[in-house]
């Protein structure tokens, strides 16, 4: 009965504005005494309405002449005086639940109250719930589809057309659009994406010229090259669609049987091949092409059209070696042939002639060790970042990875930093002098 | 335990150990950093720069037991 006539109440498009926000309850009240008993209900429904009217008075002119004066004339002032006759008419008639039900009511009709108030909140609340449900009842989540590398998008297409290589194309495009679209109409005071990309540059300059000093000039075009291009292929791994966009290809029938006796084994040894290229001494007939999973999913396996460049190997090594070289390149313009003196060197009195000839020795493995770090903690910090968000998404699909998605844009950013920050010391390292600081430099 | 188990055993290890030592250098660079920028709050931004730079250092040590843990699981 209660529910009957609260329904009525907020479904009367004459009676809602006239009682104010506060109807329903008294509404509730007033059913709740209704339907405290047969013999007592009338009468505390009638003492209830004149309660309030009588408390009210003035503070209610507009009474509508409909059949429920009680629910007309309640404004908000009322709700505090009729509880308190409501709570009392219900002792006085002895039943106890009457009591408990107006305020379990009151709540109901206060979260209805609420929701009409600002629906955008509950709808981000209801959203966020229900995904959070729906997270964990979906079913038929993919498992985290793990690829070391890029792979052929065409499977009969050149080999070199890799998802990561596509990515890498587009990341240019928009690289370059942002460069055009920055200078195109260029103001004294900037505005919008001048704004932007000046404020990105000044802070990179700065950097530049607090590190390098004089040499900031040479430098600067390299290093926010870099910092440019890594950061926009770090977070194109963010962008949904990027890695589950898609088709499922043929597995190539050309591969080896030797291979399907072990799906799994013969899935991860083709990745491999494919993403370390020559690092990894594989043959380069086992390499991706040949159907991940071929054997498992009836010949065909998902090559996405997506993949974050950085999250190949391809592109951070071609990074690190084009870095390190441009090290040597700026050593040997900044210190000429004597450059080389750092590496093979016979100076000193002594043994400390083959001390230094040792320290030499070491700073051409640091040399090569750093284009091994330089290239794995770009590509293991994507690639990880990839597997986690992969990883949380089947654990929890929807609500789970959000947070996962903060850290990973923090984790791209800091990256590219990095890598920025790390070239632009080696380079300024480079072009010093050997002979004073040599015994102080960083060994990575 | 079959070479497959190993390989897993030996990956999970390979990281999970080599992740101890960097993680303790990190938080020794950041603890000394903070202190260093609570003592002179000018120097902030050096600080911070070359904070950065350590951390990527220390972080390397890990990377590379991150290569030695992917190519034991994936090879």
């Amino acid at each position: 009965m209660a529910s009957d006539e609260q329904g009525r109440d907020e479904l009367d498009p004459i009676e809602a504005p006239v009682a104010g926000e506060s109807a329903p309850t008294a509404a509730e009240l007033a059913a709740e005494m209704a339907a405290v008993d047969a013999a007592d209900a009338a009468k505390a429904a009638s003492a209830a309405e004149l309660d309030v009217a009588a408390i009210v008075g003035d503070a209610a002119p507009a009474v509508a002449p409909v059949a429920e004066p009680v629910v007309a004339v309640a404004p908000t002032a009322a709700v505090a005086p009729a509880v308190v006759a409501a709570s009392v008419l219900a002792t006085d008639t002895a039943a106890p639940e009457a009591a408990v039900a107006p305020a379990k009511a009151g709540m109901t009709t206060r979260l209805t109250e609420s929701v009409k108030r600002n629906p955008s909140r509950w709808a981000l609340w209801t959203t966020l719930i229900v995904l959070l449900v729906l997270g964990f009842f979906w079913p038929n989540v993919p498992q985290p589809h793990v690829v070391l590398g890029g792979e052929p998008v065409l499977p009969n297409g050149p080999r070199w057309i890799t998802n990561s290589m596509l990515t890498t194309f587009v990341v240019d495009a928009v690289l370059i659009l942002l460069a055009l679209l920055a200078t195109a109409r260029m103001k004294l005071i900037p505005s919008g994406i001048q704004n932007f990309v000046e404020m990105m540059v000044e802070y990179f300059w700065g950097l530049a010229e607090q590190i390098a000093g004089k040499a900031a000039r040479t430098y600067f075009p390299w290093i926010m090259t870099i910092f440019l291009l890594i950061i926009v292929s770090n977070w194109t791994g963010l962008i949904p669609g990027v890695g589950s966009i898609g088709w499922e290809v043929q597995g190539a029938a050309h591969e080896e049987p030797a291979l399907h006796e072990d799906a799994t084994g013969a899935r991860f040894e083709g990745q491999l091949a494919m993403a370390n290229g020559s690092l990894i001494l594989l043959a380069p007939e086992s390499s991706a092409v040949e159907a991940p999973a071929a054997a498992e999913e009836g010949g065909t396996y998902f090559v996405p059209l997506f993949r974050a460049p950085s999250a190949d190997l391809n592109l951070t090594l071609a990074l690190a070696l084009i870095t390190m070289f441009m090290v040597q390149f700026f050593g040997v313009r900044a210190l000429g042939f004597s450059y080389f003196r750092k590496f093979f060197t016979f100076s000193g009195k002594g043994y400390m002639r083959f001390i230094n000839a040792f320290v030499g020795i070491l700073e051409l493995i640091s040399e090569i060790s750093r284009i091994i770090s330089f290239s794995f903690r770009l590509y293991g910090n994507i690639f990880a970042g990839e597997i986690v968000l992969a990883t949380m998404a089947f654990l929890g699909a929807f609500l789970l990875p959000m947070p996962f998605y903060m850290l990973e844009l923090f984790v791209g950013f800091v990256q590219a930093l990095v890598f920025t920050m790390l070239a632009l010391v080696f380079f300024s390292m480079a072009t010093q002098g050997h002979h004073d600081d040599s015994h102080a430099e960083a060994h990575s | 335990m079959d070479a497959e188990a190993m390989k897993q055993l030996g990956a999970a290890l390979a990281i999970g150990l080599g992740a101890i030592g960097p993680g303790i250098g990190i938080g020794l660079i950041g603890s000394k950093a903070m202190e260093a920028m609570g003592r002179n709050p000018e120097a902030a931004g050096t600080v911070q720069t070359n904070m950065i730079l350590s951390i990527a250092f220390a972080e390397s040590i890990a990377i590379f037991a991150l290569v030695i843990a992917l190519l034991l699981k994936f090879v």
